[in-house]
């Protein structure tokens, strides 16, 4: 009831106060009758004496006012937790290290949580009912949203009247330097209807709208809404900013509006600085631009959403898309002449719910991340077993002040309270330190898990949610490592307080409930460092795996010639040109472009076909990775040619059709190994009207990764880039490797890129060394190594002192049998033994339970291991070996002590 | 005579249910008006009291007495009201059918 906490609280707020009304209450009363007593005729002395006799004591009548009053039971609470303070206080080292332990693993919890909420469970800020946001795919949807041409979005938008509105985007990056060094922000191309369906209002100007969604521009000219971060950041907040003009990619436009803080669109870790409509994209792509290629296969790149209507079902939704599909086909069909029947959207769509938006990142992180928040739990049950232990050894040293006030009346649970409250203090202010831990915490893996090439951006706000998670970690920890201590505590015995010394059953319960612990931490710290090791030995396995290529002596460079001058089907001769540049440049050994670069994340690939062989079924099992490269590429990557020969000048249109393949290739294709010399034929597609003109394989050259370093070694055919045939232009992007003389590659970047600028101003270009590539492509792996270690270690050090303690404890308890027992004969090594073997039994068992731990556990992190199985037998052995070295040495520590008892000193003692 | 357990509450609210009342006038009142029957010691009282107000069915306030003091005047609240109603109702109640076996015992 309100009234009676209202009440409750005043009173113990107010304390001097109610105190005063009580008095002045029960004076009056006093008083009156008194005054009454007298005016009936006693005398006042005599008045006041029986009057006094009434009340019966008026300390009493104020303690039972009190008491109904309800300031007992938080009178009683504060004063308990004044002495849990003094209590704490008087072990300060003891405290802290349960203090520190507990805000590490309440922290690291609190952390992963809160990054884990960011990336996968909060529904999108800033948006509108995100609930009723769906994407469509065709067929089943798989782990990434299918994109859609801009022809299809098309098709979409002109019926998105069947729901609350349709839209579609596709995240980009853009340059909003005007000129000189690029300075790359996050944006997107979207529709028109975009921030409308989302339900964004600008927080200044306005957003854009379908009226500026029109191809060949409006009378505004090209306008961009930008981020509210971008605002602040470079236009400083200003007011004025609507109206502006911004440079994008080299292209002025007119800002409209500010977007509101914390909306970042629809993908989670990414941000929209810049939002331009589609129909802005031919000035910023160029020549490579999708809208202007609407009905091409290979410009899928659109994620197409539509909102659901309120009371419109998922199935309903379904219905009505499947209807229009026929119609939708017809009309968004690739119109590629060499690629007549091309199989578009064959399969019925279907929609799945985006409320949580899309997201690359979670994709690849969701899965290591809560991996490493089960890590970071058992690291805070072992620290939570240490702090049991200690609450333990603290209440047993005030056991014969708990057996006193047992005497004296108090219950059971008053003094299980008393104690309970030292825990929830140590949580308390363990929680309060873990905070700070945590929001230091998660920016810093955000920043491990980014790379130059894909910055993140995530918010993590420390709110109610977070907030929540570490309160409920926090009580679950007392629950944990308060409660059974308490309550074992307070079940003593009023008649211990008359025994000064006695050693009853409770010591017994006691090293009994400490074995279990030490059991729990032993099993808990052997799967952590099972899990350590698994990850630390996939990630060497990867880092120590054979690219195929040398990564030392490259130098990378990523070029954006969309915007460059050179029509598209000229590209390829343009590339030429530009690996020419390159290789004039002091200090260049050898200069090649591709479309492809090693772990480069793209994936081209084509049916193949041997000359004389009989055609078969198009499946997985005869499809080759293809990849398009100037001549020089070998010589540049250090790749060994095995037979035949490399790309030279010759092989160009007009020249005879070649390939060169790779060891992989050789195997999957050619079993007897006679590759050089025959024809294959490549073809895009199923049918026969796909393939492409047969080529001669001219060389074979040794195997390499191809997109990423967990693949096998995928089949791969090399085509001359001068003989480039397919049906649409040569990609607007290309990579260009150079190979320095000698020395570092860095040092070459600002050289290669003046002579490519030279070649032509307008290409865009970003630098780095495949080092940096190769140790990119590993970020997660390396985190998960990292993370897992370092808990692991955190984990094993927790354990390893709570065994040094629990061994420690039981060694000062049974010092005089000890020393009686050398008395009577026993040597160190006999009491070391003694000790030892104890220990010995617990930390056996606790291995044997944490193998078929981890054996179990460890099945569900088996997608992110690399090379071995998840019950790796050699790491669960070396796992098993640290453990035992560990708990041997914490508890040799205290038996070594033990046996330097002297025994006429313990007999004198007793 | 000794109150049965449970009639405190009821006595009290009857007694503040005409006007305010301080914790001195209530006992006499019920003293007077039981003929001197009954004696409300301060120690049940005033806990009883602060029961009932916490119960919110009656609220205080402090006020001056006739004497010119400060005292702590009871008043029954709406919930009270009903509570005395229910109360009294169900007392009454009680009381004919005790009487009744009592009578025809």
């Amino acid at each position: 009831m309100l009234s009676d906490w209202m009440l409750r609280l005043r009173a113990v707020l107010t304390r001097t106060k109610v105190e005063q009304e009580i008095d002045d209450e029960l004076r009056f009363h006093f008083d009156r009758q008194v005054e009454s007593y007298v005016a009936r005729g006693l005398e006042h002395d005599e008045a006041v004496r029986r009057v006094r006799l009434e009340f019966g004591g008026l300390d009493q009548v104020k303690e039972e006012y009190r008491d109904a009053l309800g300031v007992r039971f938080i009178d009683s609470l504060s004063r308990d937790c004044r002495l849990a303070f003094r209590s704490l206080r008087s072990t300060p080292v003891v405290t802290s290290v349960a203090i520190l332990s507990l805000a590490l693993g309440i922290g690291a919890n609190t952390a992963i949580f809160s990054l884990i909420d960011s990336l996968v469970l909060r529904t999108l800020p800033g948006v509108v009912q995100p609930e009723q946001l769906v994407t469509m795919s065709s067929g089943s949807p798989g782990p990434t949203e299918p994109r859609w041409s801009y022809a299809f979005w098309k098709q979409i938008e002109k019926r998105s009247q069947a729901f609350d509105g349709a839209f579609a985007w596709s995240a980009r990056r853009f340059d909003v330097s005007a000129g000189g060094e690029i300075q790359s922000v996050e944006g997107v191309f979207a529709a028109g209807s975009f921030f409308e369906t989302l339900g964004v209002r600008a927080t200044i100007g306005r957003t854009f709208t379908a009226a500026d969604d029109v191809l060949d521009g409006t009378n505004d000219g090209p306008v961009a809404v930008i981020g509210y971060n971008l605002w602040q950041r470079r236009f400083g907040a200003s007011p004025q900013v609507v109206g502006m003009p911004l440079t994008i990619n080299r292209v002025p436009f007119t800002i409209i509006g500010v977007a509101p803080a914390g909306f970042f669109g629809t993908e989670v870790g990414r941000s929209i600085d810049i939002a331009v409509p589609l129909s802005a994209e031919p000035l910023l792509q160029g020549s490579a631009s999708n809208v202007r290629a609407p009905f091409d296969k290979f410009n899928m790149w659109l994620v197409v959403a539509l909102r659901l209507k309120p009371e419109q079902s998922l199935e309903a939704a379904t219905t009505i898309l499947r209807d229009m599909q026929p119609h939708i086909r017809d009309s968004a069909k690739p119109q590629i002449p060499e690629v007549r029947e091309f199989e578009f959207i064959k399969e019925p769509f279907t929609l799945a719910p985006i409320s949580t938006g899309i997201s690359g990142l979670r994709r690849s992180y969701q899965r290591p991340l809560v991996t490493i928040l089960l890590v970071v739990a058992l690291v805070l049950l072992v620290a939570c077993a240490n702090i049991a232990n200690l609450q333990l050894a603290r209440a047993r040293m005030r056991r014969h002040e708990l057996s006193v006030r047992r005497a004296l009346g108090s219950a059971p649970w008053q003094l299980a309270r008393q104690l309970l409250i030292e825990s929830l203090l140590l949580a308390a202010v363990g929680a309060g330190f873990a905070l700070v831990i945590a929001s230091w915490g998660s920016r810093t893996l955000v920043t491990l898990m980014a790379t130059q090439a894909s910055p993140i951006t995530l918010h993590l706000p420390l709110d109610g949610r977070v907030l929540g998670f570490t309160m409920a970690v926090a009580i679950a920890t007392v629950l944990l490592f308060g409660v059974a201590p308490a309550f074992r505590a307070a079940s003593v015995a009023p008649i211990e307080a008359i025994k000064s010394q006695g050693r009853g059953m409770v010591g017994e319960h006691r090293s009994q409930f400490a074995g279990t612990l030490v059991v729990l931490q032993v099993g808990i710290s052997l799967v952590l460092v099972v899990f350590a090791g698994l990850f630390v030995s996939s990630l060497q396995r990867l880092t120590s795996r054979s690219l195929g290529v040398d990564t030392q002596r490259a130098l990378h460079v990523r070029i954006d010639a969309a915007q460059a001058s050179v029509k598209p089907p000229d590209r390829a001769t343009f590339y030429q040109r530009l690996v020419a540049a390159a290789a004039a440049v002091p200090g260049v050994e050898s200069a090649a472009a591709s479309d492809k670069t090693p772990l480069d994340r793209g994936n081209a690939s084509a049916f193949v076909r041997v000359s004389g062989a009989p055609r078969e079924v198009a499946s997985e099992s005869i499809s080759a990775k293809t990849s398009y490269i100037t001549p020089a590429w070998f010589a540049t990557y250090d790749i060994p040619l095995r037979a035949g020969r490399s790309f030279d000048t010759h092989d160009r249109n007009g020249g005879m059709p070649v390939v060169i393949v790779n060891d992989a290739f050789v195997r999957k294709f050619f079993p007897a190994g006679n590759a050089l010399g025959t024809a294959v034929t490549l073809s895009l597609g199923a049918r026969e009207e796909y393939s492409m003109r047969p080529r001669t394989v001219v060389g074979v050259v040794g195997d390499t990764i191809y997109s990423s370093l967990r693949e096998v070694s995928e089949a791969i055919v090399y085509l001359p880039l001068a003989q480039y045939d397919l049906p649409v232009p040569p990609f607007a992007f290309v990579n260009l490797t150079v190979r320095a003389a000698a020395g570092s590659p860095a040092a070459l970047a600002a050289g290669v890129k003046g002579a490519l600028a030279s070649v032509d101003r307008n290409l865009t270009m970003r630098t780095s060394t495949l080092d940096v590539y190769v140790n990119d492509s590993l970020r997660q792996e390396r985190l998960l190594a990292l993370l897992t270690g370092s808990f692991a270690a955190l984990g094993l050090l927790l354990a390893g002192l709570g065994l040094y303690g629990v061994t420690a404890y039981a060694v000062a308890r049974r010092r005089t049998e000890i020393g009686i027992r050398m008395a009577l004969g026993a040597v160190q090594t006999t009491v070391v033994r003694l000790v030892v073997s104890r220990v010995a039994k617990l930390v056996g068992i606790g291995v044997v339970a944490g193998t078929a731990a981890s054996l179990w556990l460890s099945r569900f992190v088996a997608s992110l291991l690399y090379g071995l199985e998840p019950g790796d037998p050699t790491t669960l052995l070396v796992a098993v070996v640290v453990l035992g070295a560990v708990s041997m040495t914490a508890a040799l520590l205290p038996a070594m002590r033990a046996s330097k008892v002297d025994p006429a000193a313990v007999l004198r003692e007793s | 005579m000794e109150l049965p357990q449970g009639t405190l509450d009821l006595l009290i609210l009857k007694a503040v249910a005409l006007e305010p009342q301080h914790g001195w006038a209530i006992s006499e009142r019920l003293h007077q008006i039981s003929s001197e029957a009954l004696l409300i010691r301060q120690g049940s009282l005033y806990p009883a009291l602060h029961r009932l107000e916490r119960r919110g069915w009656i609220k205080a306030r402090w006020g001056t007495s006739d004497n010119n003091r400060r005292a702590k005047y009871y008043e029954l609240t709406r919930h009270g009201r009903a509570q005395l109603d229910a109360q009294a109702t169900a007392w009454r109640k009680l009381a004919a059918a005790i009487g009744q076996v009592l009578e025809s015992a």
